[in-house]
């Protein structure tokens, strides 16, 4: 123990640093410290950090994209990951949605999220009544299909029902908002035409498909048809004079499934009333769906020719013409979508696939219906008689609607 | 010794060169017998100073400036034995032996000096660290202890141990 500190005594003090070296080192070591100074805390630190102005410059020139850039790279894919993920769950949730009916328990996504997010992006008055008259459609086919699948009980059907109540309420507000805006400012009379008419003609159409759903037909409509009804009264203007006689008949006989009410439906002379008759006192037959389809056709030309007349007595219908060849190739479009819905309601049942034919039968009586609300509007605007496309859509509407006539006898059979 | 409290940055600065002064010539032998080098001692002793500037300039604060300087150097002998094992044998050999036939300083030492370092090559790391502190620096358990961060304990087990070891080498 004694000779090895000895040697290391030893050792140590033969080796030392030459002062040149110790020099060397000092003179680097003070260059670097003159150009990296001793911060002065004396004076730093009884100085607040808000009285520092280095504070506020540091403070304001930070972005605030700083934080996330300076985040690892391996946090900021984590971070970017979970957002991912969650959108992607989220959009699927929303798609999943879209496909869910009432009872269902996606349903309520699909009506209060996905459906409210849209109406987000409605922004005038018109596209946000369009919107909603989309939506009541949708109810409607909603119900539909669960009638056709058995599905309908009273619950679903409130559901429904309120729901539709809700869109009604928002269209009729929006039409009474567009009122007042005619009111005030008349040069907004076009776009408000436009959008009183696809309202008016989408639900002319959506009224008689959920008569036919149930298998007893008046009692799920009558909750559904009651707003309607008092849509189309709250929506006839002072100056809709024109009543048409059948909606007494229609008040006489509550159970009939049909509500009559009276809209405006010419798009350009918005002050021309009009009286639409949905085909009312129908017999509660089996073959309910096509009875309907040939009636409603049937009815078309009468409802038209008294539209005629009154049609006569309206002051402007200058601007018709010009909406006119428009309106023949929608009907000319519509008419082939109904015919081609036909067509594949006829392979269906070919297929036996009857729930589906049912579906497709109606759908084309819908388009049918439309057909005819947009002659019925034409024709009120115009003050010849009805023009050759016109009668030549009425006459294959008729055609189409025997085709189904007799189809649907077939089914029931 | 370098109280900071209330201290002027000129006071810092002629403080920090005080140390210096006190220091380098013990830190170099220090690193000599770690390293068995003398131009890298000397290259240890600046990069230490400059280690230790950099952190008292920030304003840091510092209680034990010699366990602190002594614990820098200590970090930066670690640092150059990890790079010694990751270069292949021939290297290692060239350095351990060749370096001091480079060396005029080293050629012209004494037998003492030669001796101590064979042994000391011979001693793991960590003993040779506890060595160099107790018979080269003439650190005590407590300034050993402090500078790194062991128990008084663990520092007195090791010195036993790496003292045996060394009586097995240099025989008197």
């Amino acid at each position: 123990m004694n000779h090895i500190t000895k040697k290391f005594n030893t050792a140590a003090n033969q080796v030392n640093i030459t002062s040149a070296e110790q020099a060397g080192i000092k003179a680097r070591l003070m260059a670097a410290m003159a150009a990296n100074p001793a911060t002065d805390r004396s004076t730093q630190r009884h100085q607040s950090p808000v009285q520092n102005p280095a504070y506020h410059v540091q403070k304001s020139i930070v972005s605030p994209f700083l934080s996330w850039m300076q985040m690892s790279v391996h946090i900021r894919s984590q971070y970017v990951g979970i957002f991912l993920v969650t959108l992607i769950v989220l959009g699927g949730v929303s798609s999943a949605a879209e496909r869910a009916l009432p009872g269902d328990s996606l349903y309520e996504v699909k009506t209060s999220v996905n459906e409210n997010i849209r109406s987000l992006f409605s922004l005038t008055p018109q596209s946000k009544a369009q919107l909603h008259v989309e939506l009541a459609v949708r109810r409607l086919e909603e119900a539909e299909k669960l009638a056709v699948t058995g599905k309908l009980d009273t619950m679903t059907k409130d559901d429904v029902e309120k729901k539709l109540d809700q869109h009604l309420a928002v269209i009729n507000d929006t039409i009474l908002t567009l009122e007042e805006a005619i009111a005030t400012d008349p040069s907004a009379t076009e776009a408000i035409g436009d959008a009183g008419v696809s309202t008016a003609n989408t639900l002319m159409v959506t009224e008689a498909p959920v008569s036919d759903l149930s298998d007893e037909p008046a009692q799920p409509i009558a909750p559904s048809s009651a707003p309607m009804a008092k849509m189309g009264k709250k929506m006839v203007s002072p100056a809709a004079t024109d009543v048409n006689p059948a909606a007494a008949t229609n008040d006489t006989a509550p159970d009939h499934t049909a509500a009559t009410f009276s809209m405006r439906a010419e798009p350009a002379s918005f002050a021309a009333p009009m009286a639409l008759t949905a085909p009312s006192a129908e017999p509660v037959t089996p073959a309910a769906t096509s009875a309907t389809m040939s009636v409603s056709i049937a009815h078309f030309a009468s409802s038209s020719d008294s539209s005629v007349t009154s049609g006569t007595t309206s002051p402007s219908t200058i601007s018709a013409t010009t909406t006119e060849s428009v309106l023949t190739s929608a009907l000319e479009s519509k008419f082939a979508e109904a015919t081609a819905v036909l067509k594949q309601g006829s392979a269906k049942i070919s297929a036996r696939k009857y729930g589906e034919a049912a579906i497709l039968f109606q759908k084309a009586q819908r388009l049918a219906n439309e057909i005819r609300v947009d002659l019925d509007a034409r024709t009120a605007s115009s003050t010849a008689s009805t023009t050759p496309a016109a009668s030549v859509t009425t006459s294959a509407s008729s055609t189409a609607a025997t085709d189904t006539a007799s189809t649907t006898t077939v089914i029931k059979q | 010794m370098l109280n900071r409290h209330n201290m002027r940055k000129d006071d810092i600065e002629q403080n920090f060169i005080a140390l210096y002064d006190s220091l380098s010539a013990a830190l170099f032998r220090h690193c000599f017998f770690r390293l068995s080098n003398r131009e890298r001692a000397l290259e240890l002793v600046q990069e230490t100073f400059l280690k230790a500037w950099e952190y008292v300039q920030s304003g840091q604060e510092v209680k034990n400036y010699k366990a602190f300087v002594y614990h820098i150097a200590n970090n930066l002998i670690i640092d150059e034995y990890r790079k010694k094992k990751s270069t292949s044998l021939d290297v290692m050999q060239e350095e351990g032996f060749d370096v001091a036939n480079n060396d005029e300083a080293e050629i012209i030492q004494s037998v003492e000096i030669s001796q101590v370092k064979q042994a000391l090559n011979q001693l793991p790391e960590k003993y040779r660290q506890v060595i160099v502190m107790r018979f080269i620096d003439g650190a005590t358990l407590t300034e050993i202890s402090e500078t790194t961060g062991q128990s008084e304990n663990a520092i007195s087990v090791q010195l036993n141990r790496a003292i045996k070891m060394l009586q097995n080498i240099i025989r008197p």
